[in-house]
Parts: structure tokens; C-alpha cells; sequence
């Protein structure tokens, strides 16, 4: 159901305020994933399931296996060696690995339409829940493995991909409605269209058939309360914890972009004050690499 | 670089940035000393578990915006609205 926030003697609304299911079905057209991805995701959780097997479904795409290989072959994922063909990297990386990395290639064609600073902070997010998900000393490395963390990190604002395409004019007035109500772009979201990145880009994830903790982690990343399971918990509170490392780090979705984030979220990630001298090293130590991603992606 | 800010607790510090991370004089925190003594300054490193981790992500943000080599936006490039 739309609701126009309307004024009385015919003046024209402020916002127009759509419910999730309303929006989904008369103003957005979520995206499908290809159907190779989707093949090559359901062999993944299939435990007989043999490498050439899954090696072969992506070769047969050309777009997606030279998009592939060109990850595969990145300095970020540090391989130390060329490679030429899917079944070497399936050896090479294993079967989850590279269905991530066809997961991140269809997302790079996907944020396409978004601008450079939005696939930066990003790919940046993955890089810092990577770098979250490898050290011992926090909550994450005992929920996700630093792969999936990194696609956790990637995906998480793809909702503003979708809204902007959509409904750019109302994208471009979130700015405005920051500065003069001083709240972030989760909340002029919200003010403005009813629904936020975070619910649109949860639902993205449902449709494309991702786990269900990813689905959580991306509803939930700026709103723990919309979440009840304890280890998706603790994925969206990292994701936040991320997001705002990317932001104080210079690299907002957008410029005018702000976060603030719930104050829980820190203990819930395990990051603490003491630590988080070693996650910045450890984050900023690979950053050249993200920008080699970002360059790939775009 | 100078900013204030309220410690956990609730005590005042003025957070001085002077160089990069690598440095571990590069960041100091200038707090109020006991009573009838001034201020102490003392390096961040070492008392950082006074500050909220929010607090931390900020500092350790900008000290790597205005010193660091990794070429992320200078401060105040990005910056603008609250």
C-alpha cells in the first residue's frame, strides 16, 4: 500500500512512504542472478559434488569464467601464480572459494550502475570483514570464514544500488534531508521512502537464494533489533563495525554518507579499543590490493 | 591535529595527532592530571582501553587520513555534513 504523507487543501507530499512488499512488487525490480552463479551455488552445498564438475558449469559461461579468472588472478587473492583455466583454480583455491569469487564477479556487473566512492567503500567493507574474520581476537572469526565474511562485506548496501536505480530523484534528495535533520542515510532513507537499502538489499539476498545469516546480516546491519539469531547477530554487528572502520577511514558509500552506529554492536563484534590498532594494520597493510579490486570491478 | 572528546567515564581529552600510525609518538592523549597537578599527556597507544572503540575507529581513521601512505581522502575531503 502507498501512503502519501499528504497536507490537507490539495498541497503536494513531502515523501511518499511505501511499505517493503508494496515496493518490491510496483516500484523495484530486483535483479536475478545468473543462472550459472545459481547453479554453481546449489552444487557448493551438494557434499558429492566434484570439482571438474563445478569447474565445467563456469567455464561454460565465457563472461563469467574470464571475470573469474581475472579474481583469481588478482594480487588480492595472492595465488603467486598465473592461471589460465577454472578447473586449475578450483584445484588451486577450492570449491567455495571460487563460488564466492563468481558470487563477486556478478556483483561487480551489478554495482556497474553505482559510482566509484559506493563500489570503493564496498569492496573496502569486504576487505575489513575479511580482515575481522581472520583475527582470532574478535567475535566473527567464530561465526564466518574470511571468504564469506568478505562477501558479507561486499554485499551489504547493495539495497542502494537498487533504490537509486529506481527511484534516483528520491536518492538525490537524501543529502538534503541528512543535513537539515542531522541523521544518517539509513534514517533519511526511511523519512523519505518508507523503506531502507537495508530491507531491499535483504531481500536481493533472499531472492538470489544466499544463506539465510547473510540475509540477516544485511537486513540487520544498521538495526540489530530486526534480528533474533544470536550468530547472525554478531555477523550484522560486524558488518556495522566495518562499515563504520570504512567510514572514519574516509570511505563512505557516498560523500555526504554518515553512520551512526547502535552502540552494542562493538561488544556483540568482540571489537575492542586494545585490538583494533592491529585490525588497521592488518586492513590498511592490504589496501593497495582493495584498489586493485576496485580498479577490476569497474 | 587536535580534537577533544569524552573519555569513558566521563572525563575530558584532547587526542593530539602528529604523525603516522607506525609512529608511537605519532598520536597522544593530553587528559587532566590529578587533583592539584596539570595535565597529563601520555601516548595513545598505551591508554587506549579509556576510550569507547567508536572513539578509537575515529582516531586511528584520521591519523591515517592526514599521515598514512595508504592515499585515503585527507580529512575534511569527505567530510562535511554530520
Amino acid at each position: 500500500m502507498q501512503l502519501a504523507a499528504a497536507g490537507r487543501g490539495g498541497r503536494r507530499p513531502v515523501s511518499t512512504q511505501y511499505d517493503i512488499e508494496h515496493f518490491l512488487d510496483e516500484v523495484v525490480t530486483l535483479p536475478s542472478l545468473p543462472e550459472t552463479v545459481v547453479r554453481v551455488t546449489q552444487m557448493v552445498e551438494n557434499p558429492e559434488c566434484r570439482l571438474k564438475e563445478v569447474a565445467a558449469v563456469i567455464a561454460a559461461d565465457p563472461a563469467l569464467s574470464l571475470k573469474t579468472l581475472r579474481l583469481v588472478n588478482s594480487a588480492y587473492y595472492g595465488l603467486g601464480q598465473h592461471v589460465t583455466t577454472l578447473e586449475h583454480a578450483v584445484v588451486l583455491l577450492g570449491i567455495k572459494v571460487i563460488k564466492n569469487l563468481a558470487l563477486t564477479a556478478t556483483v561487480f556487473d551489478a554495482f556497474k550502475t553505482g559510482t566509484s566512492v559506493f563500489l570503493r567503500h564496498s569492496i573496502a567493507c569486504g576487505a575489513l570483514m575479511r580482515t575481522l574474520a581472520e583475527s582470532s581476537a574478535v567475535a566473527l572469526s567464530r561465526h564466518t570464514n574470511p571468504d564469506e565474511a568478505f562477501v558479507y562485506g561486499l554485499l551489504h548496501d547493495i539495497g542502494k544500488v537498487i533504490i537509486e536505480e529506481f527511484l534516483p530523484a528520491e536518492t538525490a534528495k537524501i543529502p538534503a534531508v541528512m543535513r537539515a535533520r542531522g541523521v544518517t542515510w539509513y534514517e533519511a532513507e526511511r523519512a523519505l521512502l518508507g523503506v531502507d537499502h537495508a530491507q531491499v538489499g535483504a531481500r536481493l539476498a533472499e531472492k538470489w537464494k544466499l544463506a539465510p545469516q547473510l540475509v540477516h546480516a544485511i537486513d540487520s546491519h544498521h538495526d540489530l533489533s530486526r534480528c533474533a539469531d544470536e550468530s547472525a547477530r554478531v555477523l550484522a554487528a560486524s558488518v556495522g563495525v566495518a562499515d563504520y572502520i570504512c567510514g572514519a577511514c574516509g570511505l563512505h558509500a557516498a560523500p555526504e554518507a554518515r553512520y551512526a552506529p547502535a552502540e552494542d554492536i562493538w561488544a556483540l563484534a568482540g571489537v575492542r579499543s586494545e585490538t583494533q590498532p592491529a585490525i588497521f594494520q592488518s586492513f590498511l597493510d592490504q589496501y593497495a590490493l582493495v584498489e586493485e579490486l576496485v580498479s577490476l570491478a569497474a | 591535529m587536535v580534537g577533544a572528546l569524552t573519555l569513558l567515564g566521563g572525563r575530558p581529552c584532547n587526542v593530539v595527532l602528529v604523525g603516522p600510525r607506525q609512529n608511537p609518538k605519532g598520536a597522544a592523549a593530553v587528559m587532566p592530571g590529578e587533583e592539584g597537578s596539570g595535565p597529563q599527556t601520555q601516548m595513545l597507544s598505551a591508554v587506549l582501553s579509556l576510550f569507547h572503540p567508536r572513539q578509537v575507529a575515529d582516531i586511528l581513521g584520521m591519523q591515517e587520513r592526514a599521515f598514512g601512505a595508504c592515499n585515503l581522502p585527507p580529512p575534511g575531503e569527505v567530510d562535511g555534513a554530520p
